[in-house]
């Protein structure tokens, strides 16, 4: 009993987390249709506010010369591996990602690559199609997720895409005048990337 | 041993005699520091790299704040690539340890460098006369022989060595073998005492390092298994020192003079390929360092009351040092440091024991210098350069004892500890020292003649925690700790050579600032043990003693928690005549205990090498297996 009151030191403790992809059904830009999205992502990673590690100087040494030199580092949950997703398909489950117990506040997805198709229809009256097939290999950091990971219930995340979101800030201006939409128009194609990996497009959601 | 024993500072504080050594568990010298109260030690790296230490909620590294030295001489290893301070004792026979004093604490003016949790002297001799022969063998596939020799007529510090000693190890990656020599002398001359020692030591071993929780509990890896690469090293050392100890009138002297050489080799990997996928992250550490120096220890008789006791000793490092990244066939593919140190210590100390009655007390002081040369040939992200620094420190000690009645002493201590600055990190003309400022207040009570008890209370702060970052190298500040804890124990002698000791440590090391803990140190620690001294039945006599040793869940980086541990070791030594028979069993219930505890995040099997795994995992290092050890042996 003295061995058990004194060794009482409360640590943390696995968990496993369920991870579901959710494509959010909602309005696409006006005049937008779009026939392929799919995402090209690798693995996702929900992250401990940097603040547990307050007493930790801002250079972290390294475990070159002694296990322990090197600090746990702020990732709670981590679902590794390369998927491909269906930004307009059904709710996927994404299979069961290892963690810790404790506070969560980001997420990072990394975002490799994407395949996007459809039409847009201009102010004229016009219909553009577009197709777009982009290395993007960016990460998507800082999704917002507050949640408490608990070793005694079974908790699920939902890391929910919203197609609109992530093609709003698209500028669907065909620059080289072809007719259709492609790699090569710059513009199109960075606002594609800038709104694919922007934070309105994704969240994570604890169940 | 030439020194006469100082009066204890601490009722947590422990002298060692050759019986109590023979009744220690463990075969090492190393080992023979475990009796210190307080202390644990983590053995990650095999049998032949220094333990890791650690001290009343100090993580002391590998010797980095617990000061050892061997007859006056500084064991510790400044600047050492793998960590300073580090103390490796290897080297040294238990067979020639004689006698240790264990401090924990710091309370007197002679304690130097890298005296900051405690601090730790070795006696060295040849307890018996005669021929010395030996043997032994092992469960763990370990074969040895010694040889010693001590003449009839001489004293203890007279005497021969040579022993060897080759072992496969119990799991992978723990091989070692090794060959040790030495040899002394002792003579009287006049009103002096001269002694001389020379010790030899070379090594060659391997390191099973750490392995995943997960992997383990996967079934992919046995707990006592290895990952490919996971290090080994060679180590070598050889020692010389003289000792004069004068007495004349009210004085008494003692000198000593040392010369070592060393070479140290480490390849390790505790991270697989996670920061370095293509190579590994495996990296091959050498050290090349010779060293020597002085000490001066005097002692002036004033008066049955008062005394005068001073000292001043120095000494002197140079030292080559590299680090670089290799692949998995040992190839260098990254150099990341070369670099040479000179680096020269002075000191200067005196306290003054006065007597009053039953009050004794010893205020004392010591003023050290350090200067450091730094010329980088290499040093990644920093690239080549010099550097020199001169850093000194005050350390006032205080120490006080007063008896309270015939059978209770009260001890009390306070007192300042140091850390010489790692040469790596100095920067022109600046070289922080650690300093840590500390007390104690304990009493032992002699209840009766076969039971003694002991207990008391210690704190520690450290205005602003300095840490050495390797990577960097350079010298990080993490602000203040504090250190509160307490111990208590006792020792019954229930019936004649038989000695039972419970001991209790307890210590809370916490980041002022945010009050989380210290991580690795342990928290408590408890340690049982029963040691028979040299019980006669018929034509044997028994040495025997047992140890159990109960280590808390410490605290580790991140909010995690280390498993508790519990281990219980045996040793039993029968002697008939000229005959010894040696018994030692480690881990006598066969626990899979784990000496060390991490986590991190590593890759050994990743398939995909372009994205590691992020998530920290459990890490440890397995802690010794059970092992059948059968020594035999005569003494002529």
């Amino acid at each position: 009993m003295l061995l058990f009151v004194l060794g009482c030191l409360e640590g943390r403790a696995p968990v496993e987390v369920d991870v579901v992809f959710q494509p959010v059904e909602g309005a696409l830009p006006a005049g937008v249709q779009v026939d392929v999205l799919d995402l090209d992502v690798g693995s996702l990673r929900v992250l401990a506010d940097t603040e547990t590690y307050a007493w930790v100087p801002s250079l972290v040494p390294s475990a070159h010369a002694h296990p322990g030199h090197e600090l746990a580092g702020d990732v709670r949950v981590e679902l590794q591996g390369r998927r491909m997703l269906d930004g307009l398909g059904p709710v996927v489950d994404l299979g069961l990602a290892d963690g810790w117990t404790g506070d969560v506040a980001t997420a990072r997805l990394e975002l490799h690559a994407v395949s996007v198709s459809g039409s847009v229809t201009t102010a004229d009256g016009g219909v553009l199609p577009f197709a777009l097939e982009l290395d993007v290999e960016r990460g998507i950091s800082g999704i917002p997720v507050d949640a408490v990971l608990r070793a005694d219930i079974a908790q699920t995340f939902v890391l929910a895409f919203d197609p609109g979101a992530a093609l709003a800030p698209v500028v669907w201006e065909d620059e080289d005048g072809d007719g259709r939409l492609t790699a090569d128009d710059t513009q199109f194609v960075n606002t594609v990337v800038f709104g694919l990996t922007s934070l309105n497009a994704w969240s994570l959601e604890a169940e | 041993m030439v020194e006469a024993a100082a009066p204890a500072t601490s009722a947590a504080e422990r002298h060692l005699d050759r019986e109590d050594v023979e009744a220690s568990v463990g075969t090492t010298t190393d080992d023979l520091l475990r009796q210190a109260r307080g202390l644990h030690q983590s053995a990650h790296g095999g049998h032949g790299k220094a333990y890791q230490y650690f001290l009343r909620g100090f993580d002391a590294v590998h010797g980095a704040d617990i000061a050892v030295d061997l007859e006056g001489v500084p064991l510790n290893e400044v600047s050492n690539v793998h960590g300073h301070g580090y103390l490796d004792l290897h080297f040294l026979p238990r067979e020639l340890v004689t006698g240790a004093t264990l401090r924990p604490g710091v309370a007197t003016a002679d304690v130097g460098d890298f005296g900051v949790a405690g601090s730790g002297s070795l006696d060295l001799g040849l307890a018996e006369s005669g021929l010395h022969v030996g043997m032994i063998g092992s469960t763990a596939r370990t074969l040895g022989a010694s040889v010693g020799y001590r003449p009839a007529t001489a004293g203890p510090g007279t005497f021969v060595w040579l022993d060897g000693t080759t072992s496969r190890g119990i799991g992978q990656s723990r091989a070692w073998r090794q060959a040790r020599a030495g040899a002394g002398v002792q003579k009287v001359v006049g009103a002096t005492e001269l002694r001389a020692f020379v010790l030899g030591y070379a090594g060659r071993f391997e390191s099973p390092g750490v392995l995943r929780q997960d992997d383990v509990d996967a079934g992919r890896k046995g707990f006592y298994d290895a990952y490919p690469g996971s290090g080994g090293g060679l180590s070598s050392r050889a020692l010389a020192a003289g000792v004069a100890e004068t007495r004349s009138g009210r004085w008494t002297s003692t000198t000593t003079i040392w010369a070592q050489l060393r070479a140290l080799e480490l390849r390790q990997d505790f991270t697989g390929a996670w920061e370095h996928p293509d190579t590994g992250d495996a990296t091959l550490q050498t050290q090349r360092s010779a060293s020597g120096g002085a000490r001066w220890v005097a002692r002036v008789d004033l008066g049955s009351a008062v005394d005068v006791r001073m000292g001043a000793d120095t000494r002197l490092d140079t030292i080559h040092q590299t680090e670089a990244g290799i692949d998995l066939d040992g190839a260098v593919w990254e150099e990341r440091i070369d670099a040479r140190v000179d680096e020269r210590a002075l000191g200067a100390w005196a306290s003054v024991p006065v007597e009053l009655g039953p009050w004794r007390v010893e205020p004392g002081a010591r003023v050290q210098g350090f200067q450091v040369q730094l010329d980088r040939a290499v040093d990644l992200g920093l690239g080549s350069g010099k550097a020199r620094a001169v850093a000194p420190v005050l350390a006032p000690r205080l120490a006080t004892a007063l008896e309270v009645g015939p059978h209770v002493t009260l001890l009390g201590s306070a007192g300042r500890g140091f850390r010489s600055p790692e040469a790596r990190g100095v920067e022109d003309r600046s070289a922080p020292i650690s300093v840590a400022d500390g007390g104690e207040l304990g009493a032992e009570a002699h209840v009766s003649d076969g039971l003694e008890l002991r207990g008391g209370a210690f704190g520690t702060w450290v205005s602003n925690e300095i840490r050495f970052d390797h990577a960097a190298a350079r010298f990080l500040t993490t602000g203040s700790t504090r250190r509160l804890g307490g111990f208590g124990g006792f020792t019954a002698r229930p019936i004649h050579a038989l000695e039972i000791e419970l001991d209790v440590t307890g210590s809370d090391g916490r980041y002022t600032a945010t009050g989380e803990l210290i991580p690795y140190a342990p928290r408590w620690l408890v340690v049982g043990s029963v040691a028979l001294h040299q019980a006669i039945t018929g034509p044997i006599v028994w040495t025997a003693g047992t140890r159990t040793t109960w280590l808390a869940p410490r605290a580790i980086p991140g909010g995690f928690a280390s498993h508790a541990s519990l281990v219980t070791d045996l040793t039993t030594r029968a002697r008939v005549r000229d005959t010894v028979v040696d018994l030692d069993i480690a881990n006598v219930f066969a626990t899979r205990w784990r000496d060390g505890e991490f986590v991190y995040a590593s890759s050994w099997n990743a398939t995909d090498l372009s994205d590691p795994p992020a998530l920290p995992v459990r890490h440890f290092t397995a802690g010794a297996p059970f092992e059948v050890r059968l020594g035999l042996g005569w003494v002529l």
